[in-house]
């Protein structure tokens, strides 16, 4: 009977070594790969110890954590004081630079900065600064610490409150205490 | 190319009608966004009789974002590198969008009277500024003679 290697007129030794070339190559592959890996991850320690020791990328990174910085979402947008036409005279935008009035249909909006101040700025021209930066052009007055400042007073309000109301039951906790 | 915003072409117009006294900023013709800027080295500093040529270029987020500036004529201070790259917080953190090109101008013209060495622009000069003022005020006076008198630019 002829076998495989006959009717193809080949010897079993070539047929062994074309397994073995094969199975070579994956293994070439593989061990190269492996070297390659490794090489790319000594590579990237050694990068990242230099970088480890840099001042100026430690500083990067430091200012990059305390860069939480963001700017407000739209809903914050949407509760901001609107300024009515009738209240607008000759003001410009500081933004734009534009009169309100210029505009038949002015969109205006008073930031919550307080102490008396006036900062009103077309809607399109300080949403989108907002959006990035939670902050009054004019004055860099934070609006998100504002907001957490007046929540936190209010907190505090609501918390007094409570204590005076406690001061109250004192007795009673006297003698469960 | 998008429409230049109204708000450049109003801040371009009044910079030339109206400009700030010791600052000139010409727009290019090809390109409206870039400035060519002069900004005179303040009296009282060792910059003064010095013109520096500076150039500004708006992006397009612009005014969302800082104008990039920087200096094209070699100068020696504390908060300004070799490549020209200056150390102020209002092109960095502190934008705001209610500022202008004027007023940025205005600003490095007082980083210019006012060096300030201990504001972390990692550069020699800062600790050659920190370590001998008087030397490194000469310095700069004598690099202002070098590179920015008026004679100097126009020959290069």
């Amino acid at each position: 009977m002829s076998t495989y290697e006959d009717e193809h007129n080949i010897t079993t030794n070539e047929h062994r070594r074309q397994h073995e070339t094969l199975s070579n190559i994956i293994d070439n592959f593989l061990s190269n790969t492996r070297t390659i890996h490794q090489t790319n991850e000594q590579i990237l320690s050694t990068a990242l110890g230099q970088l480890e020791n840099n001042p100026t990328i430690i500083q990067m990174l430091e200012s990059l954590d305390d860069k939480p910085k963001k700017g407000v979402d739209s809903e914050f947008l949407d509760t901001l004081e609107r300024v009515p036409i009738s209240e607008l005279k000759n003001e410009v935008c500081p933004i734009c630079t534009n009169k309100f009035i210029d505009d038949p249909y002015p969109l205006v909006v008073r930031l919550p900065c307080g102490r008396g101040v006036n900062h009103i700025y077309d809607l399109d021209c300080i949403g989108p600064w907002l959006q990035l930066n939670s902050t009054c052009p004019l004055d860099r007055i934070d609006l998100l610490d504002l907001k957490r400042q007046r929540k936190d007073k209010i907190q505090q309000e609501i918390d007094k409150a409570k204590e005076e109301d406690d001061e109250e039951e004192e007795d009673d906790w006297d003698v469960y205490g | 190319m998008a429409a230049l915003p109204k708000r450049i072409i109003k801040e371009t117009e009044r910079l030339v009608s109206d400009p700030v006294p010791g600052i000139t900023a010409i727009p290019s013709e090809e390109n409206l966004r870039y400035f060519e800027v002069t900004i005179d080295g303040p009296n009282s500093s060792p910059y003064a009789n010095g013109v520096f040529h500076l150039e500004l270029y708006l992006p397009d987020d612009y005014p969302m974002c800082a104008p990039k500036v920087r200096f094209l004529t070699k100068i020696y201070h504390p908060n300004i590198d070799k490549l020209g790259r200056i150390c102020l917080d209002v092109l960095k953190d502190n934008w705001s969008p209610a500022l202008q090109i004027r007023t940025i101008l205005l600003s490095i013209q007082a980083l210019l009277g006012a060096p300030n060495p201990d504001d972390p622009l990692a550069n020699d000069v800062a600790e050659d500024w920190k370590k001998d003022e008087k030397k490194a005020i000469e310095v700069a006076k004598e690099w202002t003679e070098k590179y920015a008198s008026k004679k100097e630019y126009s020959e290069n």
